[in-house]
């Protein structure tokens, strides 16, 4: 049967052919690649730093946009994920003294284990939309509290201190990859590499599945979709994603604290699929790289500013932005300038049928 | 005799005190080609409902080429070659055409690990070559009837169910649907609800009549025009003259 | 446990000044009576907050997930009457929140919500992002201390097994006339019919002659006094700060799940249900343990009974999925 098995994954994931609309995303993609090699030789470590952590977020605005913009599962509580792997590589690697690429397994099994168990559960008896996204909330918040009340294991309030950097060995040969220009060209390259991956799937026949799914679900029933098997690959893909950045955070930052479990940050998620695109793959981590770079100039001068703003950014993207701005690089520097964003006129989205269905 | 491909016994829906569907018997061999025809009310989508899994039976059980399939999910019926053609519009909006159709057939394509029929060749069929890279919310009325059977057909369907297919068609148009379901019928089963008399009876197939949920007549169309007791149902006392 | 809920950065300051229910939840002497009464308290504020939740989502199809942050607006009214007019301002704050928070839900219907009303998930975002918004103004206007408020009196009255808090009987009091006031407009006059009509089926009802905008409006706006009145027979139990409304939102949101959406009756028994067990095992386990057996209880009831253990025949019960 492995043929059959063969053949359908070579349907699902076979590529078209390389048409004009693809041209675009290469290009941007190997600007990317480029700025990832020239930017460690202009900037200081600070910056360096900074930058790389907001690359981090992009990684886990690129799982956000996989499970909300392209496969249309609205959670509330993404962060959990981004947590599980930050606590899963925090505690193996210094509670249990592993080694970190064990954390690093850890981590991302961890949160795909809780993903697919929650998502088995409650994707599986159909629930969806509100009953779903709130649900994940309380996940979120019953994990934040979890992580300051097992005192023994994750450290309570104040977390994991002193967690390694990543670095494995190959046939003897250790490769170090804490130092600032190394960290940055391996969160550099997974994000890369994660955005490249997931552009090839969403453009495969898989990606139009998706879509649909997204956009109908009962049709695509009718089409013979088993969907909740496929929202749950999405789902757990998605956390697994997330997971790994939340890995990165912890090894770059050497710090986790159950502060990692932040519904506000779970909030900004969302909100970078919003302004990006739901299903852009590049604006949504264009999105998240730029609003963690506002925020850390937003956070150095006030500490009440950020929530505000976001909750501000956020209303306003739902009111008058409902398909995400326009990706175009002016309209990234005016946000990392901290000007005024200009919204487009209240727009009528595009209309994603619910649920058209019969009654069982 | 042809082995039955789909068989249902006794099937029955009540929903909230109504009886929808009321101890139907349903017999359909692979190249069988019929109609349903009834008032309003009468039950012919709730059957239709029944027949692709889109409707559990609260009793009776439902076969498909001997396998017990009473109460299994919608998907599991399509892809074992029930295929329904929808009654309103019930395309994916945001998507192409063609892409509608690349999606409706590659679902069962990866399943049954078949080949998935040529979309431009689908497209050729029902007349939407025109068409491959409009959005289907772009579509007018009539065009999307036609996505929706392109659709059906893309499932690689044992027995495609209609539902109300001529609704909105002009009189050409209707004509091609009826010259396409007769090709269709090298291929599949095709049982059709309608309330286009005149399409039903260009089909020249066995009909059903039903009425309150329950099959009254099977016959060909001929006699099911002629009997009195069918124009009563259908128009109430008085009728003399065949309902267009 | 309002530390098991609240949202934001998990601060040392936070956790020990967000005590909540601990204080009502916890024993005030052991014995069966209190703790049916700790229980009933407990329930009987959660089925105010959960009411309101319910009733909107019933027929608007829409979770205002800023929902409990007029229960923070609630306590906060009465710490600014009682700030202003003494201790036995309670008594009129008892009117003035509720009409601050009507006023305040009439705000958040006109200005955002009606914008949303073809888009039902946008709804849930942007009241997302208003109870951020509101949470972060209440704490820029009054502060992060939390503020001090009063019980209009104190005492204990004696119950068998002991003796229990007289202003505690006086919330059980409050809260079940106004749930029952609530059900009896529900259930027995004409406006309650409507009400009822417009949640089983909104066109039908528009189609029928009922003003179905202007019963949303009302329905809103009752929601929000309701929520508002909790938070002021809390308030004097809890610690009256920014995050005091968190709490109570994954828990009515659970009231609902178990009770079924747009059904008074199933959002009571849901809060039963949700009241007894917290309470009960927060007596024997880790506050933020007995949280978790909550959510998974949760999450099994949706699995196994989406439309809740009492459905109330909302139309935006096609939101639990079956899609």
């Amino acid at each position: 049967m492995s043929g059959k098995h063969a053949g359908c994954l070579r349907l699902w994931f076979s590529q078209p052919a390389l048409g004009p609309r693809d041209v675009s995303p290469l290009l941007m993609w190997i600007a990317a690649v480029a700025a990832v090699v020239l930017v460690p030789l202009l900037a200081g470590p600070w910056l360096l730093a900074m930058v790389r952590d907001a690359l981090v977020m992009g990684i886990l605005a690129l799982s956000y946009d996989l499970l909300w913009g392209r496969a249309g599962v609205l959670t509330l509580g993404h962060t959990t994920f981004l947590g599980l792997g930050a606590y899963g590589f925090a505690v193996m690697t210094v509670q249990f003294g592993q080694a970190p690429l064990t954390g690093v397994a850890v981590g991302v099994l961890c949160a795909a284990g809780v993903a697919a168990v929650i998502g088995y559960f409650l994707l599986f008896a159909g629930v969806r939309l509100h009953f779903f996204a709130i649900i994940s909330l309380a996940v979120l918040i019953v994990a934040q509290q979890l992580a300051v009340s097992w005192q023994s294991v994750t450290g309570g309030d104040t977390g994991i201190l002193g967690i390694p950097g990543l670095s494995f060995s190959v046939d003897g040969h250790a490769f170090d990859l804490s130092g600032p220009r190394t960290s940055w060209y391996t969160v550099a390259a997974i994000l890369l590499a994660a955005t490249g991956l997931i552009w090839l799937v969403c453009r495969s026949h898989y990606g139009k599945v998706l879509n649909a799914i997204a956009t109908n679900e009962w049709r695509a029933k009718a089409c013979g979709y088993h969907t909740p098997l496929h929202l749950l690959l999405v789902f757990v893909a998605s956390a697994a994603l997330a997971a790994v950045a939340g890995v990165l955070m912890a090894a770059c930052s050497g710090v986790v604290a159950p502060d990692v479990f932040s519904p506000l940050l779970a909030t900004e998620v969302i909100l970078w699929v919003a302004i990006g695109g739901r299903g852009r793959i590049g604006g949504p981590v264009v999105a998240a790289v730029a609003l963690t770079l506002l925020r850390q100039a937003v956070s150095s001068y006030s500490t009440d500013g950020w929530p505000l703003m976001l909750g501000g950014l956020f209303l306003a993207c739902v009111l008058f932005m409902p398909n995400g701005l326009r990706l175009g690089g002016c309209v990234v520097v005016a946000r990392r300038a901290g000007r005024a964003i200009r919204g487009r006129p209240p727009v009528q989205p595009v209309h994603r049928v619910g649920h058209a269905q019969e009654k069982r | 005799m042809d082995s039955q491909f789909l068989l249902g016994t006794g099937l029955s829906r009540t929903f909230g005190g109504i009886r929808a569907v009321a101890g139907v018997d349903v017999s359909i061999a692979p190249r069988d080609l019929l109609c349903v025809i009834g008032p309003n009310g009468a039950g012919k989508s709730s059957l239709v409902g029944l027949l692709s899994g889109a409707i559990t039976p609260g009793s009776g059980e439902l076969y498909l080429d001997g396998e017990r399939m009473t109460g299994r999910p919608m998907h599991a019926f399509c892809r074992r070659g029930v295929v329904r053609k929808f009654q309103g519009t019930n395309t994916f909006l945001t998507m192409t055409v063609r892409d509608n159709l690349m999606v409706a057939g590659l679902g069962v394509a990866a399943y049954r690990a078949t080949p998935m029929p040529d979309p431009d060749a689908v497209l050729e069929e029902v007349g939407l070559s025109g068409q491959a890279c409009e959005l289907a919310s772009h579509l007018p009325h009539g065009a999307r009837q036609w996505l929706e059977i392109g659709m059906a057909i893309m499932c690689q369907p044992a027995l495609l169910l209609l539902d109300e297919p001529a609704a909105g068609l002009s009189a050409k148009d209707a004509q091609r649907l009826v010259r396409l379901i007769h090709r269709l019928r090298e291929r599949c089963a095709v049982l059709a609800i309608e309330h286009d008399l005149d399409f039903v009876q260009s089909l020249a197939c066995e009909t059903w009549v039903m009425h309150r949920g329950e099959v009254v007549r099977r016959g060909s169309y001929a006699e099911i025009a002629a009997d009195e007791e069918i124009r009563r149902i259908y128009l109430g006392r008085g009728a003399t003259h065949a309902a267009h | 446990m309002a530390k098991l809920w609240e949202a934001g950065s998990c601060s040392p300051c936070q956790r020990s000044t967000g005590s909540s229910m601990q204080v009502m939840g916890g024993p005030v002497c052991e014995g069966k009576m209190t703790g049916i009464l700790n229980v009933a308290s407990y329930a009987c504020v959660l089925a105010m907050i959960a009411l309101g939740l319910a009733i909107v989502f019933g027929m608007m199809d829409i979770v205002n997930l800023a929902h409990a942050e007029w229960v923070t607006i609630g306590a906060y009214a009465l710490a600014v009457t009682q700030a202003v007019g003494g201790q036995q301002a309670f008594w009129l704050a008892l009117f003035v929140a509720p009409a601050v928070g009507a006023f305040l839900g009439w705000c958040l219907e006109r200005f955002i919500i009606r914008l949303l009303y073809d888009r039902p998930l946008d709804t849930l975002l942007a009241t997302y992002a208003i109870s951020l918004i509101l949470q972060k103004v209440l704490e820029l206007i009054f502060g992060t201390q939390p503020m001090l408020v009063y019980a209009p009196f104190s005492g204990a009255v004696p119950v068998p097994g002991g003796s229990y808090p007289a202003y505690r009987i006086f919330v059980i009091g409050v809260a079940l006339t106004v749930t029952a006031g609530c059900w009896l407009l529900f259930a027995r006059t004409r406006f309650g019919t409507q009400l009822r009509a417009v949640i089983q089926h909104p066109a039908m009802a528009e189609a029928a002659g009922i003003d179905t905008g202007r019963l949303n409006r009302i329905a809103f706006c009752g929601g929000a006094a309701l929520a508002s009145l909790a938070g002021v027979l809390v308030a004097p139990m809890v610690s009256v700060e920014s995050h005091l409304g968190v709490s109570w939102l994954a828990k009515a949101f659970f009231v609902i799940v178990l009770g079924g959406i747009g059904s008074i009756a199933g959002s009571i028994l849901g809060s039963a249900v949700i009241g007894t067990a917290e309470t009960l095992l927060s007596y024997r386990i880790d506050p933020s343990l007995a949280s978790a057996v909550v959510l998974v209880l949760s999450i099994v009831v949706i699995r196994f009974r989406p439309q809740g253990l009492i459905p109330g025949f909302s139309a935006a019960h096609q939101l639990l999925g079956k899609g």
